[in-house]
């Protein structure tokens, strides 16, 4: 194992590692502090991260992954999840692959995306999946995605930062073009 | 190399008749779309997690623990700054002392309040023949669709999937998913939750269902029952989980259908378990009824 491949799966684990972090902030440190509004979805955040920035075929693993670490935290069935998610990714690549953007303006107009197509598959899923679907709830729904598109910007730079400061290989400009599903990394 | 040959074959494109496309592609799109569909399939309600869940369950229940922690800190830290600031404002001399003297006040009149809080907790769970293990809430939902909470104490304190979980005003939920050290706990107004439950006034049974994360449903109470708003709901015991009579909810809407024998009601319960801090998971019911104690304090109220 050479030292490309051991920062890669370091970096794997950092991120992991973050995605734990992230989770027990939304769960446990953020409703105990602010009561009045919903703890933004920094989970859900770092998922539109890396499938704008990492190659697809790896993410859509990664992202199947984590999605059962999130089944520890709360009674989320694997099925929603990992439906949900798959159709978020799928959505983001056909954008990202359709609008060559940069920049965190860009990812906040992504995360606002991400989130609604979250919120309405979830909703939808629920019908179809699910033997009691959940409630419309729209109120909650939306002020999630709101509070998701107000703590994002920030987020980016925190996110963009962890991003490179281990294994720094692709740019997500140069990687919406990329179309190779195979891992880049030697 | 062979091998590799064999499958470095694949990665061609491989014309069959007039399609032309990649087999290697295609095989992994299948792949990524399967493991949802499978994961439908497979999945099954146990009572408790499979064993390959459990070192991720224990990640997840150190950080929540960590950060309940962190966060019990950060309300102390704040609240004693807020004090300082309106300190600051007075004479230094005497306001020093007055304000040292407040401070102590201020933290005595909370010991006191932590403390009647804490009897209260201790006097239910000794004046109560039920077998009661304490725990804190250590997390809440993650999704807006799910209404649960963590506590802080799992199998390896005596807890199991079905138990009773309840405050001193009223009932909370059960357990549902516990590990070694924490636990789940479905609150009753999640829409998976469904408690047996009778009117207190006339002992109409029917079915708590939970609905939005403030509210749940009274389903299966005839047409004909006299009920009104602000009616109390109580456990009805037939379920094995929660002792009889203890309190659920209120009364908030009463639907009268003309097209169905039974009314919807829309209960509003007791517990807000959004700002819970403290249960009490029951390991035991001892056969306990709370259906005379409750039908008297609210004679004892009306006469006041």
């Amino acid at each position: 194992m050479n030292n490309r491949q051991l920062k890669f799966y370091f970096k794997i684990l950092f991120f992991t590692f973050m995605f734990y972090i992230a989770c027990g902030l939304q769960t446990s440190f953020w409703p105990n502090i602010v009561t009045i509004i919903p703890s933004p979805q920094i989970w859900l955040i770092m998922i539109i991260f890396i499938t704008i920035k990492w190659p697809p075929l790896f993410t859509i693993f990664y992202i199947y992954f984590l999605g059962f670490c999130l089944t520890s935290f709360a009674d989320i069935p694997l099925s929603m999840i990992w439906s949900t998610t798959l159709v978020v990714f799928t959505s983001l690549l056909i954008i990202k692959n359709r609008i060559q953007l940069t920049g965190a303006f860009s990812f906040v107009i992504l995360v606002l995306f991400g989130s609604l197509s979250f919120e309405i598959t979830y909703y939808y899923f629920s019908d179809i999946l699910e033997t009691i679907p959940t409630s419309l709830i729209l109120y909650e729904r939306v002020l999630q995605v709101l509070v998701n598109f107000i703590f994002c910007y920030p987020l980016y730079f925190v996110l963009g930062k962890a991003d490179t400061l281990i294994f720094d290989e692709q740019d997500w400009a140069r990687s919406s073009k990329d179309y190779n599903i195979g891992i880049q990394h030697e | 190399m062979k091998i590799q040959a064999y499958l470095l074959s694949f990665t061609s494109e491989v014309e069959l008749n007039f399609v032309n496309y990649n087999l290697k592609k295609v095989l992994i799109i299948l792949v990524v779309l399967a493991l949802p569909l499978i994961s439908i399939n497979i999945e099954q309600k146990s009572a408790r997690g499979a064993w390959f869940n459990e070192p991720f369950v224990f990640a997840a229940q150190s950080v929540q623990n960590l950060f309940f922690g962190l966060s019990q800190g950060v309300r102390t830290t704040t609240s004693h700054y807020i004090n300082i600031l309106n300190i600051k404002s007075k004479n230094i001399q005497l306001q020093k002392e007055n304000d040292e003297l407040k401070t102590r006040l201020g933290r005595f009149t909370e010991n006191t309040n932590e403390l009647e809080r804490l009897r209260t907790l201790l006097d239910f769970q000794k004046n109560t023949k039920m077998e009661l293990i304490p725990a804190q809430v250590i997390g809440r939902n993650l999704v807006t669709d799910h209404n649960t909470i963590t506590i802080n104490k799992g199998l390896s304190h005596g807890l199991r999937s079905g138990q009773a979980v309840l405050t001193v005003s009223g009932a909370v939920g059960y357990v549902f998913k516990p590990s070694s050290k924490s636990a789940h706990v479905m609150l009753i107004t999640d829409r998976y939750s469904v408690i047996d439950a009778l009117i207190q006034k006339n002992r109409a049974h029917g079915l708590i269902e939970g609905k939005t994360k403030d509210t749940c449903v009274l389903q299966y109470v005839e047409h004909t029952e006299d009920i009104k708003d602000g009616d109390l709901i109580v456990t009805g015991g037939l379920d094995n989980i929660f002792p009889k009579g203890f309190p659920l909810g209120v009364i908030a809407n009463i639907e009268r259908r003309t097209n169905s024998a039974s009314l919807n009601i829309e209960v509003k319960p007791v517990v807000d378990a959004n700002k819970v801090e403290e249960v009490f998971v029951v390991k035991s019911n001892g056969s306990e009824n709370f259906l005379n104690e409750t039908e008297s304090n609210d004679k004892t109220s009306k006469n006041e």
